[in-house]
């Protein structure tokens, strides 16, 4: 039997990276990609440098793996990007970039890998969203609008990809010590907490966990869901 | 690449289409794609077209989109029959 494969964007760090060890920790294959190199070195590891949203790199990446292993098991949207800020102090340049990584590329990517995962009937999606969406939290409006486009993204896609054999569903996840959150200020965490069932920040663990179960040959009656951690 | 060895490439897709979807859609130029007349439903186009397009850009040095904002938006669509397929196919690849 052939090793799975799994594609992770956004896998240089945090999020990304942890899940890619965890795949690679149990002989999957992985393809990951991010704007820079990554220090990954590992002989079932393949990393691409690109913009999720760079269609041209994005189809030349797609037509690769095809080449080299034509078949996508499972596809993890984990890229994303947020900058804290008041919406009447935000820069455009900022909400191009925020809508450009987040929507354009978890579009892009589910559109490309579906075309692969269609030829045998199999596949597995997973989008990122965040518990900020339903909490509508102030400072993170065009983070959150981006969000509560995939979300609307994932449902309709598991409609489109339904007969394919493909399942499409998200994961929210509270705020979780990485990148993201490095220049969010410590009480505006603490806050977001307090707004939680579960009164603590996310772990890794805790997203693999649901990853893992969303992605199992098993979960083929599960697609269009949004998982919130934390109990929102 | 000539309009012949299109016509062949949508014949074989067709070929891997019926099979992916047990159906039994003909090969002729006439057969009609899209539309109230159309020999097969829309999902069964978009599966046609993803598989078309990806047999095309391995056969081409040039890499096509066929579903691009051109096709959408014409008045008379390039996907009404295997023949007008072709030729937009053809057009797209020797631009």
């Amino acid at each position: 039997m052939s090793k799975r494969v799994i594609l992770i964007t956004g896998s240089r760090k945090g999020i990304g990276r942890y899940l890619t060890e965890q795949y690679l920790s149990q002989d999957d294959i992985v393809i990951g990609c991010s704007r820079s190199e990554s220090d990954l070195e590992h002989k079932n590891y393949y990393h691409y440098c690109l913009d999720v949203d760079d269609e041209e790199k994005v189809l030349e990446m797609f037509r690769q793996i095809d080449n080299e292993f034509s078949h996508i098991d499972i596809l993890i949207n984990n890229a994303g990007v947020a900058s804290m800020n008041h919406s009447l102090l935000t820069p455009i340049s900022t909400v191009h970039k925020i809508l450009n990584t987040n929507v354009i590329g978890t579009f892009l990517f589910s559109r490309e890998v579906t075309k692969v995962m269609m030829r045998v009937k199999y596949g597995r999606i997973i989008n990122f969203s965040t518990v900020a969406v339903p909490l509508k939290l102030e400072g993170e409006a065009i983070y959150t609008a981006s969000k509560a486009a995939i979300e609307s993204l994932t449902q309709t896609l598991a409609k489109e990809y339904a007969l394919m054999g493909v399942t499409v569903n998200a994961i929210a996840p509270t705020p979780i010590k990485t990148d993201l959150i490095k220049n969010v200020p410590d009480n505006k965490i603490r806050e977001l907490v307090e707004r939680l069932s579960i009164k603590r920040l996310g772990t890794y663990e805790d997203i693999f966990n649901v990853v893992e179960f969303l992605t199992r040959v098993e979960s083929n009656f599960i697609t269009g869901q949004i998982i919130y951690l934390g109990g929102v | 690449m000539i309009k012949e060895v299109v016509l062949q490439i949508i014949y074989q897709s067709i070929d891997d289409l019926n099979r992916l979807n047990d159906s039994e859609v003909t090969k002729t130029p006439e057969t009609r794609l899209f539309g109230c007349d159309s020999n097969i439903d829309s999902l069964a186009l978009v599966n046609l077209i993803v598989i078309v397009e990806k047999s095309v850009n391995s056969l081409s040095s040039k890499k096509i989109t066929i579903a691009d904002d051109k096709a959408m938006s014409q008045t008379r669509s390039p996907f009404r029959s295997v023949d007008t397929l072709a030729d937009y196919i053809t057009g797209l690849v020797n631009e």
